[in-house]
């Protein structure tokens, strides 16, 4: 594959992987480093990246896989900074005012999600992935796929009418 | 608008089992006016979906970034091929060098001298008169080297210098006058 090939079929999918990144990192910067390691990691393999069905799949999974492991790696190294994080989040006034953007409101929610429930409900929502594209990047079968999407949508729904009617009552 | 037509799409949908093609219908429809309170909330969510997906952030200084690492590592990737191609090319020639001395039998590492003389006499002659030559030139060498003696006795003159301090000395013997003409003037 030549790198014109390779600009021309394989950078377009960029920002699909960027937004997979960010959202399970919820950290631009490192999701940005994260889709630059995914690139380069297929152009080390472009003899045998046209053997592949789907190159966009295959990079969805590459991605999923490094995000885990920095997840991973994250998670052990700043427990205790992320504890902190998290009381300071429910106090700040910064935050408080945030929260009253919607846009921001439901990105929070679906990033509270558990770690499979808002990978699967990205894919499915934000990305529109038919069912068989998620059950190859998750590497999970098809009812789990369902039954964990059925519990993020409305997990995101109920939170959404809690905060509807607080604000409701409220005013 | 067929409400009923939606709720049951809706219901579907949150127990997982639309199909891509209900759940644009969905999105249509929520991305639409007119639509009743009690789903109010559930607009939010639809529009955040279709709108996420329209994020493009990353620009072109990305692909630079990109393209430039890639560079990187082509050169360095080629550098390394280039490198063990050589370690392979001079590995072989080596034990190609060894097999040819073992089957050929000749030992690289001590040539035999042959005899050129006949009467061992004339050879003595032939060596002396070689020795002389060499000896005659490494003289004719030496002889610029004989100048630094010339260094040496310009050192000698110099250490003359040393009687300069001693005179020195003596003069510092001055301080001793002026200091009793001090004491003179303030007597």
């Amino acid at each position: 594959m030549t790198v014109e090939k390779f600009k021309s079929e394989v950078l377009p999918i960029k920002n699909k992987l960027y937004r997979l990144a960010n959202r399970m990192l919820n950290d631009t910067a490192e999701a940005e480093d994260t889709v630059q390691e995914v690139f380069i990691r297929l152009w080390s393999k472009k003899e045998k990246l046209e053997e592949y069905r789907s190159i966009e799949a295959f990079a969805m999974v590459i991605t999923k896989n490094l995000c885990l492991d920095k997840i991973k790696s994250l998670r052990n190294r700043t427990t205790e900074l992320k504890n902190i994080d998290i009381q300071m989040s429910e106090n700040s006034p910064y935050q408080q005012t945030k929260l009253k953007d919607t846009v921001q409101k439901i990105h929070e929610i679906i990033n509270e999600l558990p770690e499979q429930q808002k990978l699967i409900i990205h894919l499915r929502d934000i990305e529109n992935c038919d069912y068989d594209e998620i059950a190859e990047i998750t590497q999970l079968s098809l009812n789990t796929i369902r039954v964990s999407l059925s519990r993020a949508r409305k997990k995101v729904r109920d939170t959404l009418i809690k905060i509807h009617n607080y604000e409701f009552s409220s005013n | 608008m067929n409400f009923r037509r939606i709720e049951k799409l809706l219901e579907m949908y949150f127990d997982g089992n639309t199909s891509l093609e209900d759940e644009k219908i969905l999105k249509d429809f929520f991305q639409g006016e007119n639509i009743p309170p009690h789903l109010a909330s559930l607009k939010d969510s639809f529009n955040y979906f279709s709108q996420e997906k329209t994020k493009d952030e990353l620009d072109d200084s990305f692909d630079q970034k990109l393209f430039a690492k890639i560079n990187n590592f082509e050169t360095s990737n080629k550098l390394q091929i280039r490198r063990r191609y050589i370690y392979y090319i001079s590995g072989i020639a080596a034990s190609i060098l060894i097999i040819i001395s073992i089957f050929t039998n000749i030992d690289p590492f001590s040539s035999k001298m042959k005899d050129t003389f006949n009467d061992p006499q004339v050879a003595y002659e032939e060596t002396k008169n070689a020795l002389l030559v060499v000896s005659g030139m490494f003289n004719r060498g030496l002889k610029p080297v004989d100048n630094i003696t010339k260094f040496d006795e310009g050192m000698d003159q110099l250490s003359r210098v040393g009687s300069l301090s001693k005179g020195m000395d003596e003069v510092g013997k001055i301080s001793k006058f002026y200091e009793t003409q001090q004491k003179v003037i303030n007597n």
